[in-house]
């Protein structure tokens, strides 16, 4: 019994069992990877999709804050330049060659990058402290006008109105530019890439370009962005719209498109 | 031998929770990394909110202002102390910073807690220009807010950390984590001159039909913006002078209905208007026309816009204590100097009147309070006379009729409206101002709760603040705005002359 049972149990698998086993192991197999490769590619899609909207989200916020306090604001594409105060119907796309320049208060101490606490790239040409004791600003016999902006480079006048002049009347328009455009990254880094540029009064080389938004157009989705004024250039609206590539046939899915209104508080000087 | 099916079954357990195992840690990974992804949304509200922490404080500050303008005439004896601030450094008292107490400071509240956490003001200039310089301050404003951020030391995108600039390692006073986000604007503000525009009214607004009545500038202190006049300044230079600027501006607080939001608050009846037009909402930002307006064909079309949304106060008569003359009106007016200017209250009605000019060389003032109406009547006689070196100030308790008279615009006169002053300080429902003919009237007119009505050809230089104003016909007449009245005088209330949000500010 001892020795049939022995047998029985060393008996080998027919092929019949081996082929049915293997297709069953290949099916099994094949469901798991097909499996898994969609959810990766979920999963990728999903980060990207993120991803995107971050960029659009950042890309608005970037421009809100710089147009939230800018002085001119402007189209700069093929070489001319177009003021932008009432679109209509018109949404400039930011591109390579369409560019979008704002002039913005030069108001810091110095425009060149120094993370050092309290370096001039991080304090107003005129904190009080410096008002308080520097002699420049405290040498009138009226104490009345110690301690303060001397008026010349206080004000200046737009219209009929006095408004702030940031930076000494000696120093220039008061204004740094800064331009939003549509890049490669680098000449050995194909990405596309959104940069923000900040241009120091009367100076064409940048002292900083910043990339605020990355891989946004490839082949898995575009990100875009869009302006248009209104109000006489007093209020904007931007839109960021992410479109994703996600399908084998190459079709976009639908796009996102977030919209951001942005009132400009100063008054404008172009 | 037994054992041995059972240890192949045990390996293909071993085999599912490998698998399982390598599938789960695949999905903790995944979420490690989306996680954050997802936070930096909430993160990018936080900033956002932060941001209407800061602006709200900002607002906080320069409603304080506005709001002793409306008490003090004098900017440098503002109530501070008595509000809460005090001096950050008690050596620098002139112009030096002040704080809004940290139990005073705004909180927005919210699921980010968002709270103003520092508004200090300076005199950051005084203003400094012309033969007698107000040095009237410009105030700088910082506020300070923040915004609590989630409570995980991620970020989903070093980009975000460069905008947002979170503090996301942040401790609070007791050591715990205290991860928040700030944003810091300052703001200069300026004054606001009570007439600051040609016309101004809080409920209608209709101008001259005609089509070469005109709004339209010059200024009276600036010889190359003013025809030669006399001692107090220069006079209009005529419609068709190179010399007329395009700074007669008019405004209208009125709104509309909620129910139907957009359509005209200021009648323009083609006439032309060399300046901004602004009414308190109106028009309807989908579309590119101006429903705000109507009547705009001699309006710039880009100096249209529907964002004038400022207080208008109201004037009252001075309270004295003493008066150089009290009764019904004199024949005889006289003047004083500026630190005791003679003082007139007149019981009753008040007509046509010649100030007597002071001896050449000397600048006199003279206060008037009138009880009743203040009406010059017609013909060749009527009129009001200030003499070049004269400064007239009126305050009139009734109704106000110019008739067809001259109005500090005859040859013995300033012509020059900052010359004189007019306050309609009834409150009255039906107060009016009237004016017909072909009056001339050289003035600047503050009276907010005054029906202002014009009939014929009437041609005027200088201001307006009013409850509404309307002319039938207009002709050859106009209304010529003089700059020089927005540079200086009362302070109505204080303008934003700038924004900047501080984006380096060390955290």
């Amino acid at each position: 019994m001892t020795a049939w049972c022995n047998r029985r149990f060393q008996r080998g698998i027919t092929l019949v069992e081996t082929m049915f086993a293997m297709t069953v192991g290949v099916i099994v197999l094949g469901i798991f990877t097909y499996a898994g490769v969609g959810i990766t590619r979920s999963l990728s899609a999903t980060e990207r999709y993120i991803i995107g909207i971050a960029n659009e989200n950042r890309l608005m916020d970037y421009v809100a804050a710089d147009l939230r306090r800018a002085v001119r604001v402007s189209i700069l594409s093929g070489g001319t330049s177009t003021i932008l105060k009432n679109s209509g119907s018109t949404d400039y796309s930011i591109t390579e060659t369409t560019i979008l320049v704002l002039g913005i208060p030069d108001y810091y101490g110095s425009n060149t990058p120094d993370n050092l606490r309290g370096s001039t790239f991080k304090t107003s040409r005129y904190p009080r402290t410096t008002l308080n004791t520097n002699a420049t600003y405290n040498g009138s016999a009226n104490p009345l006008l110690n301690g303060v902006v001397p008026w010349v480079d206080a004000q200046t006048v737009v219209g009929t109105k006095r408004v702030t002049r940031f930076a000494p009347s000696t120093a220039g328009t008061g204004e740094i530019q800064v331009r939003y455009y549509r890049a490669v990254r680098s000449l050995s880094d194909p990405t596309m890439c959104y940069f923000r540029a900040e241009y120091p009064s009367g100076s064409s080389t940048a002292s900083s370009v910043v990339e605020i938004a990355e891989r946004i157009q490839d082949n898995l989705s575009t990100t875009t962005l869009l302006i248009s004024a209104r109000n006489n250039g007093l209020v904007f609206q931007l839109q960021s719209s992410f479109t994703p590539t996600y399908r084998r046939s190459g079709a976009t899915s639908a796009a996102t498109n977030g919209v951001l209104e942005v009132s400009a508080r100063n008054p404008r000087r172009d | 031998m037994k054992n041995h099916p059972h240890s192949r079954r045990g390996s293909v357990l071993l085999m599912t929770m490998i698998l399982v195992g390598i599938l789960a840690l695949s999905i903790v990974s995944y979420y490690q990394n989306l996680i954050p992804k997802f936070r930096g949304g909430y993160q990018g509200a936080a900033w956002h909110e932060a941001l209407h922490g800061a602006e709200a404080g900002a607002d906080y500050a320069l409603r304080q202002l506005n709001i002793w303008a409306g008490t003090t005439t004098d900017p440098n004896s503002y109530p501070w102390t008595t509000n809460s601030w005090s001096y950050t450094n008690g050596s620098y008292t002139v112009n030096g910073e002040r704080a809004l107490d940290s139990s005073q400071l705004p909180v927005l509240g919210g699921q980010s807690n968002v709270r103003v956490t520092r508004i200090t003001a300076d005199v950051y200039a005084r203003e400094n220009f012309g033969t007698v310089p107000t040095l009237n301050p410009w105030f700088r404003i910082r506020s300070t807010a923040r915004a609590d951020l989630p409570g995980k030391l991620v970020s989903s995108d070093s980009r975000d950390l460069q905008l947002r600039r979170m503090k996301l390692n942040a401790k609070n006073g007791t050591g715990g984590a205290d991860p928040n986000v700030t944003r810091t604007v300052e703001i200069i503000a300026r004054p606001r001159y009570t007439f600051s525009r040609a016309i101004v009214t809080v409920t209608s607004l209709n101008l001259g039909n005609s089509s070469n009545w005109r709004v339209d500038s010059f200024d009276s202190q600036d010889t190359t913006k003013s025809n030669t006049g006399t001692i107090a300044g220069g006079i209009y230079p005529g419609s068709g002078s190179a010399k007329v600027q395009a700074n007669g501006s008019i405004a209208s607080a009125q709104t509309n209905p909620v129910s139907t939001p957009y359509g005209p608050l200021i009648s323009g009846n083609g006439a032309v208007v060399l300046g901004n037009v602004q009414t308190n909402g109106g028009d309807d930002p989908s579309t590119t026309a101006f429903e705000n307006v109507s009547g705009s064909s001699g309006m710039d079309q880009t100096r249209i816009t529907s964002d004038f949304n400022e207080d208008i106060i109201t004037p009252t008569a001075p309270s004295w204590a003493w008066w150089t003359y009290q009764g019904a009106a004199p024949g005889v007016y006289v003047t004083g100097p500026k630190a005791a200017p003679t003082r007139y209250a007149i019981a009753g009605n008040l007509g046509s009147f010649n100030v007597t000019a002071p001896a050449a060389g000397v600048t006199g003032y003279i206060e008037i309070i009138v009880t009743g109406s203040l009406s010059t009547g017609n013909g060749g006689s009527a009129g009001i006379t200030i003499p070049p070196n004269v400064y007239a100030s009126i305050w009139v308790n009734g109704d106000i009729d110019f008739g067809n008279g001259e109005i500090n615009a005859n040859a013995s006169s300033s012509r020059v409206a900052a010359n004189l002053t007019v306050y309609g300080v009834s409150t009255a429902a039906n107060a009016s101002f009237s004016a017909s003919g072909n009056a001339t009237q050289v003035l600047a007119l503050n009276a907010p709760n005054y029906t202002a009505s014009l009939n014929g050809t009437v041609d005027t230089t200088g201001a307006f603040v009013v409850k509404s104003f309307s002319i039938s016909g207009g002709g050859n007449g106009g209304f010529h705005y003089d700059e020089a009245l927005g540079k200086s005088g009362l302070i109505a209330g204080w303008d934003v002359a700038s924004n900047f949000e501080d984006t380096r500010i060390d955290l």
